[in-house]
């Protein structure tokens, strides 16, 4: 694995998601096990 | 084309990772509006989250670029996707970003991390699969 990432610092941080709704990224793991897929963009 | 050929990746796996009670979302720099139609058009059921700052990839220390898109391995990545019918409609989001793959157990600690060094540098599907199991456990 690449140097492991700092989630706690990932996890602070707000975002919307595809309805519009305001999410804080901690939110996709913190009662799960999470795989998140960084996209290039939308197309 | 490269990002809905990674989230077809993923579509048909999407049940099975729901049932193992892992959550499966996808990020792009887009708007809500541009997440909500990939969505659609890419078929899947997951989350998209939008970040149009790019507060975490800059987090993630994500390579950013001109030549991340054009070296020739991404190139190479562009025409095995063209041959799979994958067709390079529009650009919604920044062009110039690449992403990568984290998966984290609960509580966020990594278990897998790939950060993408040029377009079409993704982990094999499978051994993300094997990574969120990992996670689950």
């Amino acid at each position: 694995m690449d140097s492991a990432p700092d989630t706690s610092a990932l996890g602070a941080i707000e975002l919307r998601d595809h309805t519009g709704l305001p999410v804080r990224v901690s939110t996709a793991w913190e009662d799960a096990p999470a795989v998140l897929v960084f996209l290039r963009h939308f197309g | 084309m490269l990002c809905f050929a990674h989230a077809a990746e993923f579509r048909p796996h999407e049940q099975e990772l729901g049932a193992a009670g892992t959550r499966l979302v996808f990020l792009g720099t887009g708007s809500v509006r541009q997440a909500a139609r990939f969505r659609r058009r890419a078929g899947i059921q997951s989350d998209v989250w939008v970040d149009p700052e790019e507060q975490t990839y800059r987090r993630l220390g994500f390579a950013r670029g001109l030549l991340t898109v054009l070296r020739p391995p991404a190139l190479k990545a562009y025409a095995r996707a063209a041959l799979r019918g994958y067709i390079h409609y529009w650009i919604e989001g920044d062009p110039f970003q690449q992403g990568g793959v984290l998966v984290v157990k609960r509580g966020g600690e990594p278990v897998l991390f790939h950060p993408s060094s040029f377009s079409g540098d993704v982990p094999p599907t499978e051994e993300v699969l094997q990574a969120a199991k990992r996670a689950a456990r």
